[in-house]
């Protein structure tokens, strides 16, 4: 609540004057701090784990990865996975022994041995059982921006506190000019991927053993007639998981209104064992996946085709160039998730 | 506890027998323009004793006594007969004298005539113009209504608070932040009393103005030390809000501003022995808000508040006021939810002498706050709301004889919270009901205070209060395993406690006391000391006070509040009064402060206690006053230097903040300077200007940054370490008051205002956005440019 009044807090300041000023802050030099991203799943290929350090305020967009860390991952049961980190030393460690799936129903906690001899641990993160998603569904949408919202609909169990986090990721057609090849014009045509960015996340404490209706997961920016293709994933996310998550979008937010949460450290759930209070950034996940996906194919926003806003919109040159994360049409008729897993 | 009460009994019976041999001299001070009772004005009585001076037998006044009036203008006094003058002072008056041959009871009322060559007097004033050298008081500013309205304003609105907020010692933690800080006190360290009636929240549309219409006020007196014995309950400082009641004149006023206008109705009734006043405000800020940005331009706003006052003169003695007030506010953003605030109080009073020396006053209060948020959004709709129910009885007892002043008396406190309810409102709404348990407490209160004026130099005032509170049943409390942060896994069992059973109680003595030294007519010292504890909790982790804070009562897990402060102050006028100073320095240590766990999850939390630390801080400083209140140019320069620091108390170093050391407050700004000043330029035109500068509040900058997925993170290891660059501000304005004479009926006063003269864009906050992977600081102004405003008060 306290955002929502923040954010009618500066539009109501920005109405009565441009009031944000762009400042320099001075840098301050602290000791680099562990940093731990991702975790574990019950689907194959999404366990993989990225730990880095901290850096200074501003610095470029960069992750400055650790190096001679070693990282396994136990079940309370007993079972071991060894992390294995990637040779080209880019931070990312994935299971040792290939193919691991997680099993709804256990904890599991991790242990990192950094090189320097400091040794963090984790407390157990129980991978709650899969809720499926029941449904995906879309709305036209004109106002404020014209494409497609995409909610999902899911049956809330009531015997268990649950906790929800979806990402999605979604196709759509973009046109360019192209560029010459031959006696034809090349690559005007592409798919062009685009992912959620933000935290979308929800508890059950107000929905409990509800139906969970039209959360809205994904929305499919249109720019041209086409086939929209959306795949949302909803990881069903530990209580911890959900806190850390809570908080960091409290500070995520944070837009400088009075009514802002104060300025706070968001601490993970991977302790030094010798120095509670080295507590480590990120979160060590432990989640369970489920997936669904939508087609697109009756175009309701016709009128818009090529048009984005009040402007014609198709970019010079060669799409693939243009988008980084595209495929020409012409070759794949069909979007696949895949393709920059290719 | 009995011991006190069969002391309170001896004072009276002592008292009351004391006074066969004299005549009761009784009567209402009041002014002659427009009939409003003069609060405090000093009553000077001279004996006239003739004596012989070259043979001729003069009468020569020798004084006596000196007495001042109560809050609604009434004196009264035991005097043996004989001939005697009475000299009336009050601020904004001229003396007034009168001659008296005393023979049997009298009552002598008097009317006091406005100053001369300015219709109203300054903005803030003592309450006599030498007062603040004679009283034993100390910190105590009383606020002049009809200054406060020539005050440079924005948007058009007088408002109280921001008066205040020109005072030493008295500050806020930002433009646009509702409430006020005095002294290193939190926002709900103050005990803001409408009509004796506590208020829960004193802001109208999310902080920019004060709940309460200016125009419906009779006077305001914050207390930042020597809080009277018979108010207790909050840290900080004590803020009395009278509203108007006036016999003899009928008074209207309307009032129209940029988002925002006012009426007043005054009139007496009963062949003069009542009076009724009746005041209401509404705004109408949605044609601002239709130029906000488009996606915002939907946003509604509004409020309102109305003020009703009935006092009559039941007996010749005896007078009984009611009044209330309500004031209601919305605000709601497009397509989502809206969010609505209220507060209704309700006060009867009545007051009246029952001997020569003894008066009395008894009250019945009623305050009730809601807020709450109706959630819009389809098939989640919902209704949150919170409540504070607050009923309170007061009996008062003053006894009055020669050179001391006996006051005792008695208070009753029943609360009722209700922190927060959550229902579904739609049907297939995917909301469910969730309710935290209502909380209840009781205070019992008893205070005796007394002032003796040993010398001509030398007066004392002691006061003790003694109050017993208890949070009552039914409800639960949790039991923590030791050893470890208290947390929802380390319950270790619940306790219930039936209804009215007390599951935490508390009993203390708040001890007052002040002395006061005079050097000469023109300078004395004072000391003072006082004790106070707070069983009501501000919850609020966001920077400024906002809508959906709540209150928590005291109780097991958060214990009251409570505070020792010490001060010391050194008075001096200079020409006859004209120019009054001081230097104050005080010093306060607060145990049992909240303080938030990081990120800390506070509404519908039935545990909330494992979500607050316990802390304790200090405030410390140094305040220097000059002021000027008479004459065509009248002004105020004030420089405060002060500390307000806090150390979150954990044995258990992951809930420590900043290692557990002191670090500063949210509102701590170590130089304050403030000056005002008005010129009367004749024929009803005034000139007013302000300027502030306070030092940068402390904030708390990021001290690294990480990869999260594709987002940038910034950690904040240490808080409050770093501070925003300094505030100053210059406002304008000028007036035009249409009467000729003091007596005209009719007559417009019209002022128009600059806010932030040379448009500065003084820093609220710092934050970071991202852009390209990087993250950049941003510092939001909250009124960064010139706000020019016009106001018409129309008054016949």
């Amino acid at each position: 609540m306290s955002k929502r009044i923040g954010i009618g807090f500066v539009c109501i300041i920005l109405a009565l004057s441009s009031c944000l000023d762009e400042i320099k802050l001075g840098q301050i030099a602290l000791a680099e701090r562990l940093v731990i991203e991702g975790g574990i799943s019950n689907v194959e290929n999404e366990s993989k784990l990225r730990l880095s350090y901290t850096d200074f305020v501003g610095a470029p967009k960069r992750v400055l990865p650790t190096s001679g860390v070693y990282v396994d991952i136990q079940s309370i049961k007993g079972e071991k996975i060894i992390m294995r980190a990637d040779p080209q030393g880019s931070g990312l460690f994935t299971p040792q022994s290939g193919k691991f799936v997680g099993k709804p129903g256990e904890s599991y906690f991790i242990t990192v041995k950094l090189a320097d001899g400091r040794s963090y641990a984790s407390r157990p993160q129980l991978m709650s059982s899969i809720v499926p998603i029941k449904s995906l569904q879309y709305t036209a949408s004109e106002k404020p921006a014209v494409g497609y919202a995409i909610t999902a609909d899911l049956d809330d169990p009531k015997e268990t506190q649950n906790y929800y986090r979806w990402k999605a990721e979604g196709f759509s057609l973009r046109r360019s000019t192209g560029v010459p090849v031959a006696f034809s014009i090349c690559c005007n045509i592409c798919w062009v991927k685009e992912v959620t960015e933000g935290i979308n996340m929800l508890g059950d404490l107000n929905f409990n053993g509800n139906t969970i209706k039209n959360h809205p997961v994904y929305f499919s920016s249109y720019y041209g007639n086409s086939m929209h293709r959306v795949k949302v994933k909803q990881y069903g996310i530990s209580k911890d998981a959900y806190q850390y998550y809570t908080k960091l979008n409290s500070q995520l937010n944070r837009s400088g209104s009075i009514f802002d949460p104060l300025p706070a450290k968001v601490g993970g759930n991977v302790v030094n064992v010798s120095n509670i209070q080295d507590v480590s950034l990120g979160f060590f996940e432990v989640n369970s996946i489920s997936t669904k996906q939508l087609d697109i194919l009756d175009d309701k926003l016709k009128k818009y085709d090529l048009f984005y806003g009040s402007e014609l919109y198709v970019v010079e040159g060669d799409c693939l160039l243009r988008y980084p994360f595209s495929v020409y049409f012409e070759t794949y008729q069909q979007p696949l998730f895949d393709f920059y897993e290719r | 506890m009995r011991r006190y009460v069969v002391f309170f009994i001896f004072c009276f019976l002592a008292s009351t027998s004391l006074y066969a041999q004299t005549l009761e001299l009784s009567g209402k001070i009041q002014s002659f323009t427009d009939k409003q009772p003069i609060p405090a004005a000093n009553v000077a009585i001279k004996k006239l004793v003739k004596r012989l001076v070259n043979g001729d037998y003069i009468n020569e006044r020798t004084d006596y006594r000196n007495i001042a009036a109560d809050s609604a203008g009434y004196y009264t006094i035991g005097l043996p007969a004989g001939e005697y003058v009475l000299e009336v002072t009050a601020v904004g008056f001229s003396k007034k004298a009168k001659f008296i041959e005393l023979k049997r009871k009298t009552t002598l009322d008097l009317e006091l005539n406005e100053s001369a060559n300015q219709l109203d007097d300054l903005e803030v004033k003592a309450r006599k113009a030498e007062a603040n050298i004679t009283d034993v008081q100390a910190g105590v500013i009383k606020l002049n209504i009809q200054g406060i309205k020539k005050l440079p304003v924005v948007f058009g609105e007088a408002d109280i608070i921001k008066a205040l907020t020109l005072q030493p010692g008295v500050t806020t933690v930002g433009e646009g932040a509702g409430g006020f800080n005095v002294r290193g006190g939190r926002v709900d360290q103050n005990l803001v009393l409408l009509d004796d009636a506590p208020l829960y929240n004193t802001s109208h549309l999310l902080g920019f103005f004060t709940s309460i219409n200016t125009e419906a006020i009779q006077n305001a007196t914050l207390y930042k030390a020597g809080i009277p014995a018979n108010y207790g309950g909050r840290l900080s400082s004590l803020f009395t809000i009278n509203t108007k009641t006036q016999t003899d004149t009928s008074r209207k006023a309307v009032g129209v501003g940029i988002i925002s206008s006012n009426v007043v109705l005054q009139e007496s009734f009963g062949n003069k022995k009542g009076s009724v006043m009746l005041a209401a405000r509404g705004a109408y800020p949605n044609w601002l808000i239709r130029q906000f940005p488009k996606n915002y331009r939907d946003s509604r706003a509004d409020f309102y508040d109305i003020n009703a006052a009935v006092q009559y003169r039941i007996l010749p003695k005896h007078s009984l006021k009611v009044s209330a007030y309500r004031s209601g506010d919305n605000f709601k953003f497009p397509e989502d939810s809206s969010y609505f605030w209220k507060t209704q109080t309700a006060t009867a009073l009545l007051s009246g002498i029952l001997s020569n020396n003894l008066s009395y006053n008894a009250k019945a209060i009623y305050s009730n706050y809601t807020y709450g948020v109706n959630g819009l959004l389809k098939d989640y709709e919902f209704k949150f709301n919170s409540e504070i129910l607050d009923r309170e009885l007061k009996l008062g007892l003053v006894y009055q004889k020669d050179k001391w002043n006996l006051e005792t008396g008695a208070g009753y406190i029943k609360y009722d919270f209700s922190p927060g309810n959550q229902n579904p409102t739609a049907e297939g709404s995917a909301v469910v009901s969730r309710n935290i348990a209502k909380e209840y407490a009781r205070e019992l209160s008893a205070y005796v205070s007394s002032e003796l004026t040993v010398s001509k130099r030398f007066s004392v005032q002691g006061g003790l209060r003694y109050v017993a509170y208890a949070n009552l049943g039914p409800g639960s409390v949790n039991v923590y395993l030791p050893g470890v942060p208290i947390s929802k896994e380390s319950v270790k069992s619940t306790l219930t406690y039936a209804e009215n059973e007390a599951a935490f109680a508390f009993g203390g003595l708040e001890p007052r006391a002040s002395i006061k030294y005079q050097f000469n007519g023109s300078s004395s010292l004072k000391l003072n000391y006082h004790k106070m504890r707070q069983f009501v909790h501000l919850i609020s982790n966001t920077t400024a006070i906002s809508p959906v804070d709540f209150w928590k009562l005291a109780n097991t897990y958060i214990p009251p509040q409570e505070a020792n402060q010490y001060a010391l102050g050194f008075y001096k006028n200079y020409n006859s009064n004209k120019v009054q100073t001081y230097i104050e320095v005080f010093y306060k240590k607060y145990k049992n402060l909240v303080e938030y766990k990081d990120g800390a999850d506070l509404l519908l939390n039935p545990s909330l206690e494992t979500e607050l630390l316990n802390a304790d801080g200090m405030a410390y400083g140094l305040e220097f006053n000059a002021q000027k209140s008479q004459g065509r140019f009248t002004g105020n320069l004030s420089y405060t230097w002060s500390r307000s620091l806090v150390r979150v108390i954990s044995p258990f170093p992951e809930e420590q903040v900043n290692g557990g050391e002191l670090f500063p407050s949210l509102f701590d700004k170590p130089h304050n300077v403030s000056a005002q000043g008005d010129y009367y330029l004749g024929k009803g035109y005034t000139l007013a200007g302000t300027f502030t500068y306070q030092t940068g509040r402390p904030v708390t900058f990021p001290d690294a940054q990480y990869f999260f997925g594709s987002t940038t993170i910034l950690d904040y290891s240490n808080r409050n370490k770093q501070r925003l660059p300094d505030f100053h501000r210059i406002d304008f304005s000028i007036s035009k008051d249409s009467r000729r004479n003091k007596d005209q009926k009719r007559y417009v006063i019209t002022n128009f205002s600059i806010y932030n003269l040379y448009a500065r864009r003084n820093p609220y906050s710092v934050f970071y956005k991202q852009y390209l992977g990087t993250s950049k600081a941003y510092r939001l102004a909250v009124l960064g440019t010139v706000v020019p405003s016009l106001t018409l008060t129309f008054y016949w």
